[in-house]
């Protein structure tokens, strides 16, 4: 067996040729050719690309849900407001908690609407109507209301405008709301660009 | 070595299977999520109405018509009742319905109903026992399929609630005035009664 006639074992092993005898071997250990007195690594950092958004409120009122003279539900436009900076293209989804404006009230008469459904439209700075859904599209987390947009960057004031349409269901008494989340995610890498909602 | 293979091609396959079912996102990583959440909500009150299309009707000796204080507008109306018989002069039977097309109530509400004089008051008095002064009637107020009924001796002086409901309801509405024939002698005269019939929404229901 000749321990030092394997060339490609690891450097402790030829170290070890060294400090101790091999047997077989004669006269003094050979050096490798191929050491170095330094070493030298290659470091890589990335920055991960982010977004932040603010919001003015959150907690907003749809004011003229009811049809004074009706009673019934009439048309509404109602603001959700942001600023928003992203350094890279991105994800937008909007999901709803309830997949409408709905009351805990409830009655067999089907007169009445206990949830009055609504579509929402997304204004990102530089990018009108970017993304729009109906309010049943955006429940299991915002899954059926998500779009990938081209646009490089994001800097400036954008929305969520939500539209109810008028209707002859009557309304309950009591509090109409649901809970709207707008999710913006940076992409970090990909190729291509997404298309309509996912 | 042959288990060995065979659990990886099988891990291979499984870890694969995600990405092949979503395709479109295939590649794409993203950093930190920036969030907006909004409470959107719109307040809605109480209120019980009735609604504007409101007619008269008539019944077996007796009509209902709307010229009344606020008319059909305020679903307000007058019964005319002849409850003489001409035969004998005692009471005899006589009906009127007044009907509300539309009414609504967008909370659970009561039924109430009050009369002034606790049946139909005659303007003369007698101490003479065979002469009624004072003629009782039967109330059938319906709502969307709830009922209050009552007798007039029992709502008066002030409404009273007859009828419960824990819903909201809207739909048509009547009111049916119903006088029983009785074996007493009527005064000469006028006999009247001022019947309100109210739906009123439970606040904080």
């Amino acid at each position: 067996m000749h321990w030092c006639g394997v060339r490609r074992v690891a450097a402790m092993v030829a170290f070890a040729c060294v400090a101790f005898a091999c047997p077989g071997t004669v006269g003094a250990a050979s050096i490798p050719d191929n050491l170095s007195s330094s070493l030298s690594y290659k470091v890589i950092g990335t920055i991960t690309p982010s977004c932040a958004v603010s919001q003015p409120t959150s907690d907003v009122q749809v004011v003229g849900l009811q049809n004074p003279s009706s009673d019934a539900v009439q048309s509404t436009d109602t603001d959700l407001t942001f600023t928003v900076s992203c350094t890279a293209p991105v994800k937008v989804s909007m999901s709803s908690a309830k997949g409408g404006l709905k009351t805990d009230g409830t009655t067999s008469d089907r007169d009445f609407a206990s949830t009055v459904d609504y579509k929402a439209t997304l204004d990102m700075p530089g990018a009108s109507d970017a993304l729009e859904c109906r309010s049943d599209q955006m429940v299991n987390g915002g899954a059926g209301c998500t779009k990938q947009l081209p646009n490089p960057a994001f800097e400036g004031d954008g929305r969520i405008r939500i539209h109810t349409a008028a209707a002859s269901d009557l309304l309950l008494a009591g509090t109409y709301n649901d809970t709207v989340t707008l999710t913006i995610s940076p992409q970090l890498a990909g190729d291509g660009q997404g298309e309509g909602n996912e | 070595m042959k288990k060995l293979i065979f659990a990886v091609a099988a891990a291979s396959t499984m870890l694969a299977t995600p990405a092949l079912a979503d395709t479109n996102w295939q590649g794409k990583t993203y950093g930190q999520d920036a969030w907006g959440v909004y409470q959107v909500s719109s307040n809605v009150t109480s209120f019980c109405k009735f609604g504007t299309d409101n007619s008269g009707g008539e019944g077996v000796n007796g009509t209902s018509d709307t010229s009344f204080m606020g008319g059909a507008q305020e679903a307000d109306g007058r019964f005319s009742l002849n409850i003489q018989n001409t035969s004998d002069d005692t009471v005899q039977a006589a009906n009127a319905t007044y009907n509300i097309a539309y009414a609504v109530c967008n909370s659970p509400f009561t039924m109430q109903l009050s009369s002034t004089n606790g049946g139909l008051q005659s303007s003369q008095t007698t101490s003479d026992g065979a002469f009624i002064e004072n003629v009782p009637y039967d109330v059938k107020f319906t709502f969307d399929g709830n009922h209050a009924n009552s007798k007039s001796s029992d709502i008066a002086g002030g409404f009273q609630t007859v009828t419960s409901v824990d819903e909201a309801r809207a739909g048509a509405a009547s009111v049916q005035v119903l006088v029983n024939p009785r074996d007493k002698l009527l005064l000469e005269g006028s006999y009247s009664d001022t019947l309100q019939a109210r739906l009123s929404p439970n606040l904080g229901a």
